[in-house]
């Protein structure tokens, strides 16, 4: 049932342009991730949804509501949106219980005693609090004072949650146990989550869909996998995946839907899935035509293979994790990370053959820095 | 056995040596030492002095000699009932200074934290400018808000005082009825007023650092302005304004130049200025004694009573967050109106007193009740007849006041000196020492002077320099310095503590690490990075000395020592105009040294007042 | 019994030596001083002061009181001698309530206080010149005469405070100090307003209010009551004697507790506080500025003094007449500079440079007769005088006596 619409919003701080033109659609019961780097904007758009701030520019839309007109002046206050919102350090009032804080947006609703008591009672026991019940906020962990917020966020059942970086104070471990948590809370509360985050893991594991934005500008907005796997330019390619993906610079000669691309020291034929895409003239009218056009070959590490194909690097260092070890080689002047499962090992400078494999890999326009095709790459 | 013993000396000696290596327990010690001397020795004497025949007065009437035990100062005070004398001396004087202490600091707290919300919370204009104005009453000296206070309302139907037409007279031809110029209520409000913007930086300091996020948790939750404010708003201020209202009590409490000023009908005398009268009579001297150790008692349950509640709800000051983000409360077409008012009020506390002093200072009373306009009082090289003590009537010509002027700004600039050196060391020993009973009772007995009200530690100290191997502070400039900088240690100490505790360990670890020196360590790393807060503690002492004068007036020789003595004479000897300029002055110098060190360093008063 | 009395001889001698040596001990170098200064002619004290700053370089006259008259006596002072000037003689004005801690601190402690004091308040004074700190230089010879009891201690300037109101109100304005009492307008007959200090402010008007409860006051009070009501005075109240009856009738009365009698006394001229009667001292006629002529003149004073109503006949008393003590202190530094200006102040000259001809100032020398007609013998006849010793006695007792009456009224001051 809500939808929640942005149409062209803009929010400006003075003459500093937080969110440019933003417009993205956020559907019922989506878990719609807002991922970018600090400063990109992600908490202002989360706030200007939920109404703690007032979009300079553009129209929001929840449900059939319009809660915001930049035009018409319209400007609905946080409370009448039907929403919850989840901070980042909580925001738990330092003066109330647990029962009391929670008990609070009930209030608001004018819901009789009792209610008020059957419903926080509910809450308590799905967060799993009950003990908490009496106590203050400064007598609980992080993570109970986590569970408090969102029962509190969660009590008056809003249609749309919020929540701005809402694990980023608990320890890693904590972190790991409320991300399931809250996988399942959406599972359960047929709500729509709305989420700021900056770790792209977090975005990854949880996210029905991704918005990746980078100074105000949206830069993807797709499922998380599509991210991963289809990054549209080579900021979401860097942002999203960990180790991160391999850039490597080469010179393509393109024609119809496959190219030519020197690159460490060897052409390599590259096969798309479908068009590539037209490559932008270089900025720079001296530089170095000859050769084909300057792209960047993104390939994830899962996609190199070591111990195989033609290809040789010096290790430059190995990080073994157990599960999986991440190789890092050297060759000419680029470092390339390969991630390899299980446990290996192998001396620092020693030559290590490897090979690029899959069909995932993305070509890049160097100077326009977006993603011109999708395709497979072979050595000649 | 003597190997033993020889053994523990050497231990002693080495673990006395280790303690000693650190500069903080060396601080602490030293500090420990001077404070005992300089603080704790005077409060034995004021304890002892209400147990015993002080003056040559009281034991002639007492039948005894000096220094003979006796319980009569209490028993008199306390107790009697010889024509109501305990009634009338003691208890009706207090209740009537508690209820003024009171109504001073609702009036404080709610226009204080009014200002502080509106400048924290809405979307009106003018902000910078209504916070820099609203700081000057606090910058002022008291007793100048009470000046302004008859100055604006004096009239000429009033039969006590001046009785000559004020500002609002001139202006509307309204005449207000005396009691609302002199008395308990106007005492009030003037101390309410000095306090307001003491309030205003405690209470919007919480606003501005409190987790805005705590108040737009209730927005999303549907709670409506009104119930925030109430519910959530409020109660998480509520230390601050607690410890407002506690420290503007004790405050107006110990205050005398207010209650002095505005009593010229003899309507109320407060408790401070019954305390100034005991102790100028050698017959009650000991009641005085007796007096002051009530006042300090009711101002040290009352810090108490601050400490048990910050103490308890200590995790109230949440400073987390994305507090950055404050939506401000949008007042739409009332932003306007209300910037207007607010910039009303601070325009009539703030900038009209200084408005009146100069107008006092340039206008002549004739004989016939007129007013005519004349410089005389600035620049006449005319010595007056009459029972003026000035060797010129114009106080710019006046050499006399040159003088006290370099006099009053050598001593308040040695004050601050030593004052704010003090409390920044006995920070760094607090903040080092952290959770150290002997640290933390360094920095208590640090903020006894404020307890003490000035007279008494004035009368303390002239008693010191009459006892033997002390006379040679006898009316010297030493003595206004040590006893300036004891009084003013609490507000350096406060300032710096805070400063000091703000500031992790480690910063001064790398530093050890890389074996700096312990003064280069402060002096290079410590003092720049809280350059402005520790700049503050020096110049709070500065202004607080600049203004006082019940604290020197004991131990000045002449009465024209000071700028504030002199000021005094001029108001004794009816020179009014001349003393409004004088006034006017004091304001002037003060404003002008905390302006530039503001552009200069960055350091305000409001970064100082840690309470 | 040869042997015996030589022996009661001999113990008498011994005893008289201890005596006569604990006596000398006892004697201070300032007393000593000052015994020798009263044997001086005025040329040897004269050099006897500036020895005493040729000895001593640094040595700094410190004259310590309230009066601005020693201000301008010190001006004039230094003018006279060229060893002293603006740096090393000095004026220090002391308010009374201020100053009486830092005197009483020097006393018991015998430590360095000025070299000259002129203060007022007797009990006070009284009890530090029986503790021996205060001491008295009685300058002699010609020019001076000094009556016995102003002598020891030695009385400066005498004072008055009376009742005065405006001129133009008549003569017989203010008849009977009964008029001043009962505020519900029986016996106030045609006073609006009446003045008065806060005798908590104000040691003097306290004084004043003290004495009159002295049974020394008894008979005239009677006398007037009788005068004024018709009718013998009555015991009718609580009050213990008439005395307390008339301090507890007369706060009723007073309509104004002024702040300073110098301002107050400026109202007097003002049309609108025509018709009050106000108690203060007739030097302060020096600061009613609608009588303000040139005061060089010395019979323009008595134009002023016509011009402000008062009179010497009023029944009951005319005020209340007090003094200023002009002291050394034992611990003083240059005790015969002290003498030598004691003996300056009090000399024609010197008394009419320091207090300028303003009536209301008399001189303890006789021979500095005021020149505006008004006589300190005739006030010392119609006015109270301070009791030292009844002050002393009765302080606390009648001051909480006060206090309560001033309670009732709701003044506090």
């Amino acid at each position: 049932m809500p939808k929640i619409i942005l149409e062209n919003v803009t929010k400006k701080f003075d003459k500093f342009i937080a969110v440019d033109n933003l417009s993205m659609v956020i559907d019922d019961r989506d878990f719609v991730i807002l991922l970018g780097p600090s400063g990109c904007g992600k908490t202002t758009t989360l706030r200007m949804i939920a109404g703690l701030e007032t979009p300079t520019e553009g129209r929001i839309t929840i449900g059939d509501q319009v809660v915001f007109d930049s035009e018409k002046g319209i400007n609905v206050s946080p409370g009448k949106r039907d929403i919850g919102f989840l901070f980042q350090n909580y925001a738990l009032w330092p003066h109330m219980t647990v029962y009391q804080n929670i008990a609070f947006g009930l209030e608001n609703l004018k819901w009789k005693k009792d209610q008020i008591r059957e419903r926080v009672n509910e809450m308590l026991a799905l967060l799993k609090i009950e003990q908490f019940e009496k106590r203050y906020p400064s007598e609980l962990s992080g993570g109970q004072q986590q569970r408090v917020a969102i029962a509190r966020t969660l009590a008056p059942s809003p249609k749309v949650l919020f929540m701005d970086e809402p694990l980023s104070n608990l320890d890693a471990k904590l972190r790991l146990e409320m991300r399931t948590e809250l996988k399942r809370l959406h599972a359960n509360t047929d709500s729509t989550f709305v989420y700021v985050t900056h770790d792209q893991l977090e975005a990854m594991t949880l996210a029905t869909k991704v918005c990746l934005l980078d100074t105000g500008v949206l830069q993807q907005y797709d499922p998380p996998l599509v991210v991963y796997n289809k990054p549209n330019n080579l900021f979401v390619a860097d942002f999203v995946g960990n180790p991160t993906m391999n850039f490597i610079k080469g010179k393509a000669e393109i024609k119809g839907n496959t190219a030519k691309i020197n690159m460490l020291g060897a052409t390599f034929t590259f096969s798309a899935d479908g068009d590539i895409a037209p490559v932008l003239p270089a900025a720079d009218e001296n530089a170095d035509n000859s050769g084909g056009a300057d792209v960047v070959v993104g390939i994830r590490p899962e996609f190199i293979r070591v111990e195989q194909g033609k290809l040789t690097g010096k290790v430059y260092t190995t990080l073994p994790s157990g599960m999986e070890t991440t190789v890092k080689l050297e060759l000419g002047d680029e470092i390339i990370t390969s991630v390899v499962f299980g446990s290996v090992d192998y001396p620092v400078n020693s030559d290590v053959s490897f090979e690029i494999v899959g069909n995932g890999i993305v070509l890049f326009d160097a100077a326009s820095r977006s993603k011109i095709a999708m395709g497979s790459l072979t050595i000649e | 056995m003597t190997n033993n013993k020889k053994f523990d000396t050497r231990l002693l000696g080495h673990r006395l040596r280790s303690y000693f290596s650190k500069p903080a327990n060396i601080i602490t010690i030293v500090f420990l030492v001077i404070l005992a001397l300089t603080v704790i020795l005077p409060l034995c004497t004021l304890l002892l002095g209400s147990f015993q025949l002080n003056t040559i007065q009281e034991a002639t009437s007492a039948g005894g000699k000096k220094g003979d035990f006796t319980l009569r100062h209490w028993a008199r005070l306390l107790t009697s009932t010889e024509y109501d004398y305990a009634i009338n001396s003691l208890w009706l004087p207090l209740g009537k200074s508690i209820l003024m202490a009171l109504l001073a600091c609702f009036i404080a707290v709610v226009l204080g934290g009014v200002v502080a919300w509106f400048i924290t919370r809405a979307d009106i204009p003018g902000k910078k400018f209504i916070s820099a104005v609203f700081v000057f009453p606090y910058i002022m000296p008291s007793w100048s808000i009470a000046i302004f206070w008859e100055n604006f309302f004096k009239n000429t139907e009033m039969t006590a005082g001046p009785r000559n037409a004020g500002l609002l007279q001139m202006l509307t031809g309204i005449c207000v009825p005396q009691s609302w110029i002199y008395g308990l209520v106007p005492c009030a409000i003037c101390l309410g007023l000095h306090y307001a913007p003491f309030a205003y930086i405690l209470i919007g300091g919480i606003l501005r650092n409190m987790d805005a996020n705590l108040e737009e948790a209730a927005t999303v939750l549907g709670a409506s302005r009104f119930k925030i404010l109430c519910r959530v708003t409020l109660p998480i201020v509520a230390p601050a304004l607690i410890s407002t209202i506690l420290l503007v009590f004790s405050s107006s409490i110990s205050s005398y130049t207010v209650p002095f000023f505005l009593n010229k009908d003899g309507r109320f005398i407060a408790l401070s200025v019954h305390l100034k009268n005991l102790f100028g009579d050698g017959r009650t001297q000991g009641q005085g004694y007796v007096m002051a150790i009530l006042l300090m008692a009711i101002s040290i349950g009352i810090l108490t009573l601050n400490n048990w509640f910050t103490g308890k709800r200590k995790s109230f000051t949440t400073v987390t967050g994305k507090s950055g983000q404050v939506s401000l409360v949008k007042f739409g077409k009332w932003r306007i109106p209300i910037a207007i008012l607010l910039l009303i009020i601070v325009g009539f506390i703030a900038i009209v007193p200084l408005f009146t002093f100069a107008m006092e200072s340039v206008l002549r009373t004739n004989a016939d009740g007129t007013r005519t306009f004349t410089m005389d009082y600035w620049f006449s090289k005319e010595v007056p007849t009459g029972s003026t003590k000035s060797d010129t009537l114009g106080i710019l010509v006046s050499g006399t006041m040159w003088k006290a002027l370099g006099r009053s700004l050598g001593l308040s600039v040695l004050v601050a000196l030593i004052a704010g050196t003090s409390g920044l060391l006995i920070g760094y020993a607090v903040a080092r020492k952290r959770g150290s009973r002997i640290a933390t009772f360094v920095s208590d007995v640090a903020f006894l002077p404020y307890l003490i009200p000035a007279m008494s530690f004035g009368a303390v100290y002239l008693s010191l320099s009459f006892t033997e191997g002390f006379t040679w502070l006898r009316g010297s400039f030493i003595l206004l310095i040590l006893v300036g900088g004891v009084k003013f240690i609490p507000f350096a100490s406060r300032t710096g503590s805070s400063a000091m505790l703000q500031l992790s360990g480690e910063i001064e670890e790398a530093a050890i690490m890389l074996n700096v020196p312990w003064w280069k360590r402060m002096a290079r790393v410590l003092f720049p990075i809280q350059k402005a807060s520790f700049i503050s503690g020096y110049l709070l002492p500065f202004i607080s000395c600049m203004r006082e004068l019940s604290l020197f007036v004991l131990l000045t020789v002449s009465h024209e020592t000071l700028l504030t003595t002199l000021l005094g004479e001029y108001s004794r000897t009816g020179l009014t105009e001349s003393a409004n300029a004088i006034n006017l002055l004091i304001i002037i110098v003060v404003l002008v040294i905390q302006f530039a060190v503001n552009k200069l360093t960055g350091a305000s008063i409001d970064k100082g007042v840690g309470g | 019994m040869k042997r015996l009395f030589a022996i009661l001889l001999t113990v008498a001698l011994i005893v008289s030596a201890v005596f006569v040596l604990a006596s000398c001990k006892e004697k201070s170098e300032v007393e000593l001083a000052i015994e020798a200064a009263e044997k001086m002619t005025l040329a040897e004290l004269e050099a006897a002061s500036k020895k005493e700053f040729e000895d001593n370089p640094d040595l700094v006259f410190n004259a310590d009181s309230l009066t601005s008259g020693v201000k301008k006596g010190i001006a004039a002072f230094i003018k006279k001698y060229d060893w002293l000037n603006e740096d090393n003689a000095k004026y220090n004005s002391k308010k009374g309530s201020e100053y009486q801690p830092v005197l009483n601190g020097a006393a018991e402690t015998d430590g360095y206080v000025a070299d000259f004091v002129m203060i007022q308040d007797a009990s006070f004074v009284y009890s530090l010149v029986n503790a021996g700190f205060l001491l008295s230089y009685v300058p002699s010879g010609e020019g001076y005469e000094i009556a016995k009891e102003d002598q020891d201690p030695l009385v400066g300037v005498t004072f008055n405070k009376i009742w005065y109101y405006n001129g133009e109100n008549g003569t017989d304005y203010l008849k009977n100090v009964w008029q001043l009492t009962g505020k519900d307008g029986a016996s106030l007959k045609k006073i609006d307003t009446v003045s008065y200090q806060s005798p908590l402010g104000e040691d003097i008007n306290m004084s004043f209010l003290i004495m009159l409860t002295s049974p020394a006051y008894e008979t005239q009070l009677k006398n007037s009551y009788k005068s004024y009501f018709g009718t013998e005075y009555t015991k009718t109240d609580d009050c213990q004697s008439i005395g307390y009856h008339y301090v507890e009738q007369f706060i009723k009365a007073v309509t104004t507790w002024h702040d300073s009698d110098t301002s107050e006394v400026k109202n007097m001229n003002d049309t609108a506080h025509k018709t009050g009667v106000y108690f203060a001292g007739l030097a302060k006629v020096k600061d009613y500025e609608g009588y303000k002529l040139p005061d060089d003149d010395p019979a323009n004073w008595k134009k002023v003094l016509m011009g402000s109503g008062f009179n010497y006949q009023v029944e009951g008393f005319n005020g209340f007449v007090y003094n200023m003590w002009t002291l050394i202190p034992k611990t003083a530094r240059c005790p015969y500079t002290a003498c030598l200006f004691i003996r300056y102040l009090l000399s024609e000259e010197g008394f009419v440079k320091s207090f300028e001809n303003v009536p209301g100032y008399y001189c303890s020398n006789t021979k500095c007769t005021p020149t505006d007609g008004t006589t300190l013998a005739k006030w010392k006849s119609s006015c109270l005088s301070e009791d030292p010793d009844y002050l002393a006695q009765n302080y606390d007792s009648v001051t909480a006596f006060i206090k309560q009456q001033l309670t009732a009224v709701g003044q506090s001051k």
